[in-house]
């Protein structure tokens, strides 16, 4: 017997001291990502909303709850997270349910391009801070990837145990403490940076979105058809990434279908009056605080109106918790501010730490090889070693991610486009886009050519969508037709599939 | 399933609940045997027909010896007034039934295991392993040195094991059997022990073999700059992680075994204070150098065509000479059997072949070796004795680069190129290695604490001092490994999981 509560005492000593292990390794999403902690942060706001926002970073940069309490009186809180998956909006929905029923459901509408879990990273970033029950659990199941574990969830240090050789002071500083780091879910930017030379979408081989993000919008309509909330979906005015006409029809069908208001705001620049020359801080990705209000103003006047949401500024202890925040809301603007009079931007990438075993790609030399002045591009090769000796670029387009991972860049040289992506800090190639019949393949193919001819150059390949496909080395080379011609060329880097 | 994947953590606290709910009473290696193949069955559900194939044909075979051996007994004994030439006729009759039916049997286990090794077509997991142990056990039973097994699912259970049957130990049925069927109850102290030793060798696999293996990898894959002296590196790192990785594998099995209350044969007695090449192979990979001294190298060496051999030697080569050559000729046989055992390929045999080599020069130079050492006094003493262990070890190592580079050509390149200069600078040359200074810190750690508890007298031998020391201090050792693993294992999203390199032969 005193064996037994020596042994148990001992195990108890263990696991706590593992747990305080556990507290110091998590990242803490305070002060750096803090998008990371955007989910957990939903469960300190009284569950009140009359609006549910949900959606990736075109839900919680492009739409201002701030706003809409201070103009329209409205209580409304943003479920969103970094490249929120529509079956992680759904499950953000039946998770928020147990605790409120909103009258609205806002549902921004770019993630049903995304049909198969996505990065490890992002899943972290909106899972983690969700609270256990089997919202979460169904959740994770749902959004996992190949290389992921659901155990890592349960006890996260077998996640981030090779954070102990990355630990900064804000580690021990959060181990316990929270801090606020949106307002009801907004992330609140002030600077400006103009939105230029956004590269046009590159062509697709399937345009229609897949089933299981078909299946979980569905679930999406159905819980609040039977809760009774109204649902409203959205596309936020961000530029990048390219929204497709094709994407758009089937969203359109979609909403008449099911008899749901679609808002694109894509398409309202007029009666916003957003100006994305000063309306966003990242060159048309995400919307400043400025251009949010634009939208949101918008929208306010949409719930109001034709939702008859009623103003509620009027409720002392609602309108006391609102003060608070927008205490907080107007220091953060004045702070920004004020930065960005010191000449600081506030930075917008941040660069993890490269993880022992994740390598730098090879380059895919023994595939197609498209070659400019003299400069061979293969896929995934170190694109500065190559840009350098290219002319320079008419323009360069910066696509930083929602939260991290680097930056994504377009080159734009005119009859091409040179697209990189990063792994640790280091730019690599990640396609070459061809946008007219003034440069060639390696082999001599061009925009203009039929498919007799390509096939004569490369063989039959695997017919793909409207084009084909060739496969060499580890990289694609793929064509697309219009009318049994080559409307495009692109090679591609197989890495970021 | 890897021993190091979450779901086979899983799987094996799963297996010790079973066992340990079913009553006393009623028999409990039927869990056992379930969950070996259900373990067996996760890593593929075709390699179940190839194992239970192989058990079945072993079962009726080792029967149908002893049905044989049963008849020639009866047919002599019956008959009390048979001469010496009758009873040796019965016996000469059987012993053709009898040997017919082992080619038989073991011709069927062998063609298997060429077809899956050659072909390729399937992957059977741990074949190469439980044939050997199946081999093993028909020639123990014609030898009547174990009684046929009566129960098919129990001999299945012996063949398929899941602690031993991916990557050994070759245990033989006599040994393991001795406690593999009977029940065991829970006791603290089997879990406890058993425990201690399964975190010791996932501390060697996941925290030294796994981050060894970034290093020895980038130099694989950059072996051109990794010349002259570089080439002594990667010996060394290899050494290492083989090392780690295969002893970390069996102490993982054989802890999981004790926590079962089940005894598996050591395969390892700390093989690199070996002061020779033949020492090192009765303490590296015991269980195989036994087996294949057991199983082939025996009746090799009786077998009538060798036994003719030595006539003919002894008679044209003189006493001397003409007794080595049959022996020689056996032992060359094993050692290229060895080779192909750990796979159809030239580096393998090759690896083999340059061991046997080496063993029979050092036999040859035996007499001169005892005089050196009769005549030299600083010979025999300590610091001499490391020398010699060194040089076994850096003999080993350069073979090991066989199993690394997969290719006889780069080897010899590779050879050439370690007494040359060349290769890149210093910090150049760490540094894309891929491991960051605390790595290389860790691994140094790693290594002195398995060199300490070699010091003491090996991974079993120093567990059992350390479990009758006062509780707190086993408990903290479990502790601190146990931590350890979680903190610096190389693991989890981002590292590539690593399966043991000796479940690939």
């Amino acid at each position: 017997m005193k064996k037994i509560i020596r042994l148990l005492l001992c195990t108890a000593l263990l696991v706590t001291a593992l747990w305080f292990l556990q507290r110091l390794l998590v990242p803490k999403y305070f002060g750096d990502v803090t998008e990371g902690a955007f989910t957990a942060e939903y469960y300190r706001d009284e569950p009140d909303h009359e609006v549910l926002f949900l959606g990736d970073c075109e839900a919680y940069e492009n739409f201002d709850p701030v706003y809409l309490w201070e103009h329209y009186g409205i209580n409304s809180y943003i479920r969103g997270s970094a490249q929120q998956l529509v079956w992680q909006s759904y499950y953000m929905l039946e998770d928020a349910l147990r605790y409120e029923t909103p009258k609205v459901v806002v549902m921004n509408v770019l993630a049903m391009k995304y049909n198969e879990p996505q990065s490890e990273a992002y899943n972290r970033i909106t899972l983690e801070g969700m609270k256990w029950g089997l919202p979460k659990i169904r959740a994770i199941n749902a959004s996992m990837t190949e290389e992921e574990h659901f155990i890592e969830y349960v006890f996260p240090l077998l996640r981030y145990h090779d954070r102990l050789f990355k630990l900064s002071s804000d580690d021990l500083k959060y181990m316990f403490k929270t801090e606020r780091v949106s307002y009801n879910g907004y992330y609140l930017r002030v600077d400006t940076k103009p939105a230029e030379n956004v590269p046009g979408g590159k062509q697709l081989t399937d345009y229609n979105f897949g089933d299981k993000a078909w299946k979980y919008m569905n679930m999406i309509a159905d819980l609040c058809e039977k809760k009774g909330i109204d649902l409203i979906l959205v596309k936020a005015p961000s530029l990048y990434p390219y929204w497709y006409s094709e994407w758009e029809e089937q969203i359109e069908e979609y909403a008449a279908k099911r008899d749901l208001k679609y808002i694109n705001y894509l398409e309202l620049t007029e009666e916003t009056g957003l100006d994305l020359t000063e309306d966003t801080y990242d060159g048309g990705l995400h919307l400043n605080v400025y251009g949010a209000d634009k939208i949101t103003e918008h929208l306010g006047k949409v719930l109001s109106e034709e939702y008859g949401l009623t103003d509620r500024s009027g409720e002392t202890e609602l309108a006391a918790a609102w003060d608070e925040k927008i205490r907080l809301y107007y220091n953060e603007i004045s702070r920004q501010l004020e930065e960005a009079k010191a000449g600081q931007t506030p930075e917008v990438t941040k660069t993890p730490e490269p993880t022992p075993g994740i390598k730098a790609p090879e380059p895919k030399t023994g595939g197609y090889i498209f070659s400019f002045k003299g400069v061979d591009v293969a896929m995934d090769a170190e694109a500065k070693a190559l840009t350098k000796d290219m002319p320079e670029a008419k323009s360069v387009y910066e696509a930083p991610s929602c939260a991290f991972e680097g930056v994504d860049r377009v080159y734009d040289y005119g009859s091409f486009e040179l697209n990189t992506y990063e792994v640790s800090g280091t730019e690599y190639v990640s396609a070459v886009i061809f946008k007219d019949d003034l440069v060639e393949t390696g082999e001599g193919a061009y925009i203009g050519m039929t498919i007799d001819e390509v096939e004569a150059l490369y063989g039959s390949g695997t017919e793909e969508g409207n084009g084909r496909v060739y496969e060499k080395g580890g990289m694609k080379l793929r064509f697309f037709l219009k009318e049994g011609h080559v409307s495009q060329i692109q090679y591609l880097s197989t890495i970021l599939e | 399933m890897y021993f190091t994947s979450y779901e086979f953590i899983g799987f094996l606290l799963i297996t010790l609940i079973l066992y340990y709910v079913v009553p006393k009473k009623a028999p409990k290696w039927p869990v056992l045997l379930i969950m070996s193949l259900l373990f067996y069955a996760l890593n593929g559900v075709g390699a179940l027909a190839f194992i239970i194939g192989t058990a079945a044909v072993m079962f009726f075979g080792a029967l149908g010896l002893e049905r044989l051996q049963e008849e020639q007994q009866d047919k002599i004994r019956e008959n009390g007034e048979l001469t010496k030439e009758e009873k040796k006729e019965i016996r000469k009759r059987y012993g053709f039934k009898k040997n017919l039916l082992i080619t038989v049997c073991v011709a069927i286990n062998v063609g298997a295991l060429a077809f899956v090794k050659i072909g390729s077509l399937i992957a059977v997991l741990g074949i190469s392993y439980y044939t050997l142990r199946a081999i093993g056990y028909l020639v123990d039973v014609n030898r009547k040195t174990v009684k046929a097994e009566r129960n098919f699912f129990k001999f299945l259970l012996y063949i398929s094991f899941f602690p031993v049957v991916i990557q050994g130990p070759l245990t033989d049925y006599g040994e393991l059997t001795k406690s593999l069927y009977e029940n065991h109850d829970l006791s603290w102290d089997n879990v406890g022990r058993g425990l201690l030793r399964v975190v010791w060798g996932f501390f060697k696999k996941l925290v030294i073999a796994d981050r060894v293996f970034v290093a020895v990898s980038a130099i694989v894959e950059n072996e051109t700059s990794y010349r002259g002296v570089w080439v002594l590196a990667g010996m060394m790192l290899y050494t290492l992680e083989l090392y780690a990785d295969f002893t970390g594998g069996i102490d993982i099995t054989i802890g999981m075994s004790e926590m079962l209350g089940i005894k598996v044969q050591e395969n390892f007695d700390r093989p690199f204070f070996s002061t020779s090449l033949k020492e090192y192979w009765r303490r590296w990979h015991i269980t195989m150098a036994a087996w294949f001294k057991t199983y082939l190298f025996y009746p090799v060496s009786v077998c009538p065509p060798m036994k003719k051999l030595l006539k003919f030697t002894r008679k044209h080569f003189g006493e001397r000479v003409g007794k080595r050559i049959p022996v020689y000729l056996a032992s060359a046989i094993v050692w290229f059997t060895t080779g192909l055992w750990h796979g159809f390929a030239a580096n393998y045999v090759t690896w083999a072949m340059l061991h046997f080599a080496i063993l029979m020069i050092s036999e040859e130079l035996e007499p001169a070796y005892a005089s050196f050492h009769n005549k030299c006094k600083w010979a025999s003493s300590r610091i001499y004795r490391v020398f010699m262990s060194l040089r076994t070890v850096f003999i080993v190592s350069l073979l090991m680069q066989f199993d690394i580079f997969k290719s006889v050509p780069l080897f010899f390149t590779r050879l050439v190129s370690l007494f040359g200069f060349g290769g890149q600078g210093l910090t150049a040359g760490f540094e894309a290695m891929g491991l960051a200074l605390r790595d290389w810190i860790i691994l140094g750690v790693g290594a002195v604490l398995m060199l300490a508890v070699s010091l003491l007298k090996g991974d079993g031998f120093f567990r059992d001092k350390l479990w009758n020391k006062p509780w707190i201090l086993r408990y903290g050792a479990f502790a601190v490994l146990f931590t350890a693993i979680l903190l610096l294992g190389m693991y989890g999203v981002g590292y590539d999981a690593g399966q043991f390199i000796y479940t690939r032969f």
